[in-house]
């Protein structure tokens, strides 16, 4: 195999359903190690469907295909099992959870993770020490991590809460649903430098947008195109500019 | 049961309350308000009662009252306690229970609130298989602030019934909390509390009880709101095993402006029962009342059951009231997304149902109480405390977030 061409997913004629409606129809894609692919398409289309497969929602179900990630197939996986092996996805509408404290549930997170990986636990000290430089980094108000997680958050503060997540877990291989949507410009451009510190050439991205402004920040070097349940284009940077000239509709079905 | 009730020279106080048990007779499978409850065998077992003898109060930091006789109180905060024989009994309760522990009872505790202080009531029981009987009353004066809290204590009371409550005299403009936690095990004692407050105008009345464990424990309630009265009623119950435990309610508006807030939460594990019976009664007489009867249960398994009634009944147009009432699982779309995070199936549940509960518990204002009662929750949902933070234990939070970085 190409050294400079390692996949860290493959998906491989997968057919998805959500309540006995087909939404993926044979969808092939390939992510590359280091990477930063980026899926555009129309409402409806099936983008977050396709992310939720790959996360184990338990509103999706395969019909058939495989999701390779490392060369293992994960359909079988519970949704803790796929996070812990290194898959993050920022949800499009982060869930409220009243009752849990954000820095609780963040820090039990990180603590489950380092656990798999047989490092040692950090204590709550430890723990908002570190805590407290991504706050500021993300330009997040320290309160938000004292209250309920996502309760009562704006569009907005939920998005920073899912980078915040991010930051924390480390990921391998992170998807992030429209993680644009709803950001003021402030908060567009902090979340993309938090994305982009992320980024460490292993590390692999696969980023679902309407906008061609959050791809100013975060360079792509590949952008696929959902339509009907299937990558129907695939080109580089420059697919975007094309796009937002034509639209999808004059996009022609391989 | 009845064998007791052929009492030695009754005083005046329990020949009337024996004369109201008459009337509604004892507690049998069909009493409305002990239809969930295991009343038959309760009643049918041939007890014992015990009535202890007065001792000289000590001084001491908490109210403690161990099988019906006061130990010691705290001096100098103004609060006196004595006992009597006469006292202001409601002539009209719903619960037999209410006048059975008044029947059994020769004297009552009166604990008088004349200025702002906050205490702690323990109730210990610490002796078998015996039925153990008293009342008390909590007077709280004119604009007194009084914060109130009773924990219960089952020091090997093994089989035991205790039938106790409160009168509780909420006069005008005060402020009164109470929070009243009861951890109750198989075989234990089974504690029945039968309350009765009464709220003056403008008076504020907070109610938050507390009933853990696998026993046995019933609160049954008597609120009357007169003019600009408040009542906030919380209720969380944690049953597990074969417990049996919950609330019986009747909130009445009296007074007009007078307004009430009710909540319960239930979380039902194994076979475990939960009763939440209520009732909001708007009269006539209360215009421009507004009430709030909201109960939510959890069932983590099969076997699980919750009887859940909560109920408002208007006679006047002029009011503002909502309800609702929910018995389910636990919210699939919560527990996906801690999952999606690494957290095991198990832990994201446990996560969960912890924070239910703490949404109840962390209505309490006072840091140290809020502590014992996730604490005591803790004991029973894990079947240890855990030492380490807890999911609202804010303070390392706040020390963190404090230091300069
Ligand atoms: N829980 C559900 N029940 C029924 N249909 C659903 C459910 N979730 C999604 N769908 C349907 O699946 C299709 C694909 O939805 P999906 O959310 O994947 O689209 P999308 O490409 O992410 O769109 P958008 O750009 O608007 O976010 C839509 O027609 C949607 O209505
Ligand atoms: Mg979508």
């Amino acid at each position: 195999m190409n050294k400079d061409k390692k996949i860290v997913l493959d998906i491989k004629n997968l057919y998805a359903s959500i309540a006995e409606k087909e939404i993926l129809k044979g969808l092939d894609l390939q992510i590359q190690e280091g990477k930063v692919h980026v899926i555009m398409g129309p409402n409806g289309a099936g983008k977050s469907t396709l992310s939720k497969t790959i996360v184990g929602h338990y509103d999706t179900e395969i019909k058939s295909g495989d999701i390779l990630y490392k060369n293992e197939n994960i359909v079988d996986l519970s949704p803790e099992e796929r996070a812990l092996k290194g898959i993050f996805m920022s949800f499009q509408n982060p869930i409220e959870v009243p009752g849990v404290n954000n820095a609780y549930f963040l820090r039990t997170a990180l603590n489950t993770k380092r656990k798999y990986l047989g490092l040692s636990e950090l204590n709550a000290a430890q723990f908002l020490r570190e805590l407290k430089k991504l706050l500021k980094e993300l330009g997040m108000k320290p309160e938000m991590i004292q209250r309920s997680l996502n309760q009562g958050f704006s569009g907005g503060e939920k998005k920073r809460n899912e980078i915040l997540q991010m930051m924390v877990l480390k990921p391998d291989f992170i998807i992030l649903d429209e993680i644009d949507s709803g950001l003021d410009i402030d908060a567009l451009r902090d979340v993309s430098e938090g994305i982009n510190k992320m980024k460490d050439g292993k590390r692999s991205f696969l980023i679902i947008t309407h906008y061609s402004r959050i791809l100013e920040y975060i360079k792509p070097d590949f952008v696929h195109v959902l339509k009907d349940g299937k990558i129907i284009k695939t080109g580089g940077a420059d697919l975007v500019a094309q796009l937002e000239e034509t639209g999808y509709e004059a996009l022609e079905e391989i | 049961m009845t064998r007791l009730l052929n009492l030695l020279s009754p005083n005046e106080m329990q020949i009337e309350a024996l004369e109201k048990l008459k009337q509604l007779g004892l507690p049998t499978k069909k009493t409305e308000e002990y239809r969930y409850f295991d009343i038959k065998a309760l009643m049918s077992k041939k007890w014992d009662r015990y009535i202890g003898d007065e001792i000289d109060i000590k001084d001491g930091k908490d109210i403690i009252i161990q099988n019906g006789i006061v130990i010691s109180m705290p001096k100098n905060k103004g609060i006196t306690i004595e006992y009597v024989t006469k006292a202001d009994m409601d002539k009209n309760h719903f619960d037999p229970l209410y006048y059975l522990g008044y029947a059994l009872s020769k004297t009552n505790i009166k604990i008088h609130f004349s200025k702002n202080c906050d205490v702690i009531i323990r109730h210990i029981y610490s002796i078998a298989d015996k039925l153990i009987p008293y009342r008390t009353f909590l007077y709280i004066d004119d604009n007194v602030k009084a914060d109130i809290v009773e924990f219960t204590e089952d020091a090997n009371a093994d089989n035991s019934f205790v039938c106790s409550g409160s009168d509780i005299f909420v006069a005008k403009n005060a402020n009164v909390s109470l929070i009243k936690e009861q951890t109750t095990r198989k075989n234990g004692c089974v504690c029945i509390s039968s309350d009765r407050a009464h709220i003056k105008p403008n008076a504020t009345f907070n109610l938050h009880t507390f009933n853990f464990g696998d026993g046995e424990s019933l609160n049954l309630i008597k609120a009357e709101l007169q003019n600009e009265a408040h009542i906030n009623s919380y209720h969380l119950l944690f049953a597990k095993e074969n417990a049996n435990m919950g609330t019986v309610s009747k909130i009445i508006h009296k007074g007009k402006n007078s307004k009430s807030i009710q909540k319960s939460k239930n979380i039902l594990q194994d076979s475990a029962k939960g009763i939440f019976d209520a009732l909001i009664k708007i009269d006539n007489q209360a215009p421009k009342s507004t009430t709030n009867q909201n109960s939510q249960a959890i069932l983590l398994n099969d076997g699980a059951f919750m009887a859940s009634k909560p109920q408002l009944e208007i006679y006047i147009d002029d009011v503002e009231a909502g309800h609702g009432s929910t018995i389910g699982e636990l919210d699939a779309g919560q527990l996906f997304y801690l999952r999606s995070r690494g957290m095991e199936q198990n832990e994201a549940r446990k996560m969960l149902i912890l924070a239910f509960a703490n949404e109840m518990i962390d209505l309490i204002e006072e840091k140290d109480v809020k502590e014992t009662i996730h604490k005591s929750f803790d004991y029973v949902y894990r079947n240890k405390p855990q030492i380490e933070c807890i999911a609202t234990c804010h303070n390392c939070e706040e020390i963190m977030l404090k230091e300069k970085s």
